[in-house]
């Protein structure tokens, strides 16, 4: 009864929410790209090739 | 910059068709040019900007194509065509696993040679579907057969001449075929005379500026096999070029609304994070090329899965087929979706 008075819970526009699945996101990108440099930069180096295809 | 803004058949394309000619221009000449400044000299290492500019071209847009595997609607065609992109895949890392640990090491090169000869006729191929996007999203009529005959005759040559010269490749102890170099910058020649006599020769608004500088920098692309006797200067510049050209619409087609007509940064950010982890797996994979024993077949795993990119491309990329063509246009509507010509339109 008290809800039909009430009404239904205001909802906030999904647009003001902070989105934490952009964060989570952009975090494991920036941890992604920062391991590639490190393993990449820090390699056996590359053939013109890319990668190491001709040795 | 210019040449897309004082084009009118760009500006009715409105500007996504402007940013992606000028960024497919830029990206591949600023490339090319990397490539050569970049060199070492011979017997210097390769420094960490070209190590990481090639990562990105060669390793992290293979890795890119994995992304496709996500999208369910890619998913479903592939489910219905699983010769192509499942068995075909499959069967090229098992075969390129056994071939690595059970062929004698001395025949390693000639396959390695022929490995090759794919991939430079795979960038061709690209190249060939990039001039007819820009065909299409100028308005300009699509390429006719003798265009389309001269930038695969281009590409010929230059993996004719790459072929003949294995040490551009860094093949060691690769045999050498006498005269096939020359054989090469022959048939690269009388490609290019070719393709540019048959580009000029539409009528001018047939060949809007854009148009033209896209279709000559893709019958021209391997120009710098021809002018480099640096392994880097000739060839890690077209490498990272079509990497670049090839992530260039993988970033379009991520940031693209998808069949729910909902646009999420979340979907580059998953690009980026499967080409980069993939890629990466890749990079570290070529490296055991000289491994002995079993770990050796993680060299053929990454060969395998190339050549598996170059068959599953040549098939996401068929404009001719309709799941490709209805995929790829509504996704990027602005490139691919046909808009009449000044001149057919009179």
């Amino acid at each position: 009864m008290s809800d039909l008075v009430a009404g239904p819970a205001p909802v906030e526009p999904p647009g003001k929410r902070f989105n934490w699945l952009v964060l989570v996101y952009v975090l494991m990108t920036l941890a992604v790209i920062g391991g590639a440099i490190f393993f990449v930069v820090g390699g056996a180096g590359a053939d013109p090739t890319g990668g190491c295809g001709g040795g | 910059m210019v040449v897309a803004e004082a084009d009118p058949a760009i500006a009715a394309g409105g500007s996504i068709t402007r940013w992606w000619l000028v960024a497919t221009v830029a990206l591949t000449l600023s490339a090319i040019c990397a490539g050569v400044l970049l060199a070492p000299p011979e017997s210097s290492r390769v420094g960490p900007a070209l190590t990481s500019l090639l990562f990105l071209g060669a390793s992290v847009h293979v890795g890119s194509t994995a992304w496709f595997y996500g999208v369910p609607a890619v998913r479903c065609h592939m489910w219905r065509n699983p010769k192509r992109y499942l068995v075909v895949p499959a069967v090229l890392v098992v075969a390129t696993v056994a071939a690595v640990l059970l062929v004698p090491r001395s025949w390693v090169p000639v396959g390695l040679l022929a490995f090759f000869a794919w991939q430079f006729f795979h960038f061709q191929k690209q190249n060939l579907g990039v001039a007819a996007i820009a065909a299409r999203a100028t308005g300009s009529p699509s390429l006719v057969p003798s265009e389309r005959r001269a930038i695969v005759l281009a590409g010929c040559g230059g993996t004719a001449a790459l072929v003949g010269r294995p040490e551009l490749l860094r093949i060691a102890e690769a045999p050498e075929v006498p005269g096939l170099f020359a054989v090469g910058v022959a048939v690269f020649a009388a490609a290019a005379g070719y393709g540019v006599v048959a580009v000029l020769s539409r009528t001018p608004t047939g060949r809007s500026p854009a148009f033209l500088v896209v279709y000559l920098t893709s019958l021209l692309f391997f120009a710098p096999v021809f002018l480099f006797d640096s392994p880097y200067a000739a060839v890690a510049g077209i490498t990272i070029a079509h990497g670049l050209q090839y992530l260039l619409l993988m970033g379009l087609l991520a940031a693209a609304p998808n069949e729910t007509g909902a646009r999420s940064v979340v979907g580059v950010l998953v690009l980026v994070n499967v080409a980069v982890v993939v890629g990466l797996g890749l990079s570290q994979a070529s490296h055991f090329h000289e491994a002995h024993g079993w770990t050796r077949a993680f060299y053929g795993i990454y060969l395998g899965l190339v050549m598996s990119h170059f068959v599953i491309d040549a098939g996401l990329w068929r404009l001719r087929d309709e799941f490709p063509r209805a995929f790829l246009t509504q996704r990027l509507p602005g490139l691919l979706a046909r808009r009449s010509t000044p001149a057919l339109a009179e």
